[in-house]
């Protein structure tokens, strides 16, 4: 056992690919503690990795990837970010605003925190610098924001947790909606206390003509969410159906109507997404082939009863799932973190009597918030390499936003039927 | 989509293996991911069409099972070409260069070894798999033609590694993997990647 975690450690912290880190741990272990099954239980691990990327649900996940990719190379974020700032830019804190809800948003086109950080922190940074916003500000502003993707549906967090866990993916969908826009809501009103304290000028107020104008050319980019969220309450399209429906817009929407798609661009755009999943999808398989092996072993018998307590109340198993959930999402990967916790977890913790999809909303809201904390939150590495910024630069301006994302967590632990509402209202 | 962007100096024996072995690969996997890729997007989406006007496709959801199997295994050799897969840089970057090219080389001998370690392990799947003539429900096609990718996607992630390795014996500079240098100097990131 320890030589497995110190393996795991080390190759965490040398940088070596999480795909190898997972599938090196356990052939190790293999190797030293059971030779005579190793050969053998390679060709399982191999089975529990095959078995990992086969559930039909995931499907959906490549095609949200490539409705992502058709629209970051398109003209989509461009007219959303100009439609909403000639609506709330000349407030205190307008263009922040203009961020976070771009990213909001954008969150419900793309599904993926990267390409929110690519593509609406590409355009916005330099206007919040031009503006007289400090850059750790920005960055830390356009991380923090791009988190909210993760709750906000189509969610890959959400899928991955509704696979490994057979929980409904578009009930979570439905409940990770109220708490996004909360957040988004007490990032909006930091902005706003930010640039009033900082004096930071605000921009003219546009007037109703070139608001009109806005509407009509960033007005088409609001039917992804229409289509998801809406396609999905109903109950008219599953995750899946949803996921190609929003390719088909995606396609109409930038050929057709906008036409800033050569095939070039087209192909691109698939050679990506092939890539994205290959990426998130060996990380699935060798979580499932890593959570195979920690089943095999009984470790959750071992670690939960004494982590948890004799007869736990419900507030303390959720505290502790949301600190180490937290704790793992600062150092891997959500989508790893996720994977290989929540087997583990959430039999023990729906036992407690704490509601699944309430469950999920909050792994999935830690995955968000872990993911944006230094030391090694996978998005400060994203930024880091999109915006060339040194790593202090980045973290700069982290702890506030950490403290309302804690708040958040608070709040929803205290209020879940800012989840649970929704899920319910489509259940009937 | 550059295949080689090493400057043509010096040109050695270990150098033309390796870009052989480079343009090889590349072609292959960029036209499985791309053709691929389109077929999902096609499929699924003439999947909602057909069931929206007549009934469901009923071999799509085995169909795209086995495309996605096949973006999957593909794309991760693909990715390790481009050093995209994910893992934690703070330390490596942030090291000297000629210790990071150290560094870089151990990790990819190792990772080399976990990828032809799977690589065997999937091999001994498939041929199991052959022996059991299974057949999928719908199409009743040999189960094992799902699998014939995974020995062929580690195999060639393997060889991505040793790629890696003999780049960072050619050049001076400690290069991610035999297309990426350490600095992310040549990826175009911005809009068109994520």
């Amino acid at each position: 056992m320890i030589l497995f975690g110190i393996s795991l450690a080390f190759m965490l912290l040398f940088g070596f690919p999480f795909m190898v880190t997972l599938l090196g741990s356990l052939i190790l272990y293999l190797l030293v503690y059971m030779p005579e099954f190793a050969p053998r239980m390679m060709v399982t691990m191999v089975q529990q990795v095959i078995a990992g990327v086969s559930p039909p649900a995931l499907v959906c996940v490549p095609m949200f990837i490539l409705s992502a990719s058709i629209i970051t190379s398109g003209e989509s974020a461009k007219r959303l970010i100009h439609m909403l700032k000639v609506f709330v830019g000349h407030l205190p804190g307008g263009l922040p605003i203009t961020t976070n809800a771009s990213c909001t948003l954008f969150g419900a086109v793309s599904g993926s925190t990267q390409a929110t950080v690519a593509a609406i922190g590409g355009t916005m940074r330099p206007m919040l610098l031009e503006a007289g916003y400090k850059s750790p500000f920005t960055l830390g502003l356009i991380i923090n924001s791009s988190d909210i993707a993760f709750l906000i549906p189509p969610s890959i967090g959400f899928i991955v947790y509704g696979v490994a866990t057979s929980t409904s993916i578009g009930m979570l969908f439905l409940a990770g909606i109220f708490p996004g826009l909360m957040i988004f809501v007490m990032f909006s009103l930091y902005c706003y206390v930010y640039s009033k304290i900082k004096k930071i000028p605000t921009l003219p107020r546009a007037d109703w003509s070139e608001r009109l104008i806005a509407m009509r050319r960033g007005m088409p980019v609001m039917g992804f969410p229409v289509i998801v969220v809406g396609g999905i309450y109903t109950g008219i399209l599953s995750p899946t159906e949803a996921a190609a429906a929003a390719v088909l817009y995606a396609l109409f929407l930038e050929t057709v109507i906008y036409r800033s798609l050569t095939f070039e661009r087209i192909i691109d755009a698939f050679l990506q997404t092939g890539v994205i999943t290959g990426v998130v999808f060996i990380l699935v398989g060798a979580g499932q082939a890593f959570s195979f092996l920690i089943g095999f072993l009984q470790i959750p018998a071992q670690v939960l009863p004494p982590l948890f307590g004799t007869d736990p109340s419900m507030l303390w198993v959720m505290t502790i799932v949301v600190v180490v959930y937290f704790v793992a999402c600062m150092f891997v990967d959500p989508i790893v973190a996720i994977f290989i916790l929540s087997p583990i977890f959430q039999p023990y913790v729906v036992s407690a009597g704490v509601d699944p999809i309430l469950l999920g909303t909050l792994v999935v809201l830690q995955a968000a918030i872990g993911s944006a904390t230094p030391p090694f939150g996978c998005d400060i590495f994203t930024a880091q390499l999109i915006f060339r910024r040194p790593y202090l630069e980045v973290i700069g301006h982290a702890l506030p936003f950490l403290l309302m994302l804690m708040l958040a967590t608070v709040i929803l632990i205290t209020f879940p039927q800012i989840a649970l509402w929704l899920p319910n209202m489509a259940m009937g | 989509m550059n295949t080689d962007s090493e400057p043509p100096v010096k040109i050695g024996r270990l150098r033309r293996i390796n870009r052989t072995m480079g343009k090889v690969t590349n072609a292959m996997e960029v036209s499985i991911l791309v053709t691929c890729v389109a077929a999902l997007a096609v499929l699924l989406i003439t999947n909602v069409l057909a069931r929206t006007f007549f009934q469901s496709i009923y071999f799509a959801e085995e169909i795209s099972q086995f495309l996605v199997m096949l973006i999957t295994f593909t794309g991760v050799s693909y990715a390790v070409r481009k050093a995209r897969h994910i893992r934690m840089g703070a330390f490596l970057d942030a090291m000297p260069p000629p210790v990071e090219k150290i560094f870089i080389i151990i990790i990819s001998a190792i990772s080399a070894l976990v990828m032809a370690i799977m690589a065997w392990a999937s091999w001994e799947y498939l041929t199991n798999a052959m022996d059991m003539s299974h057949k999928t429900p719908a199409l009743r096609m040999p189960k094992w033609t799902f699998y014939v990718i995974i020995p062929i996607g580690f195999g060639l992630a393997c060889l991505q590694y040793i790629r890696t390795i003999l780049k960072n014996i050619i050049e001076d500079d400690p290069w991610q993997s035999p297309d990426q240098q350490s600095e992310y100097e040549d990826e175009e990131i911005g809009g068109t990647h994520i």
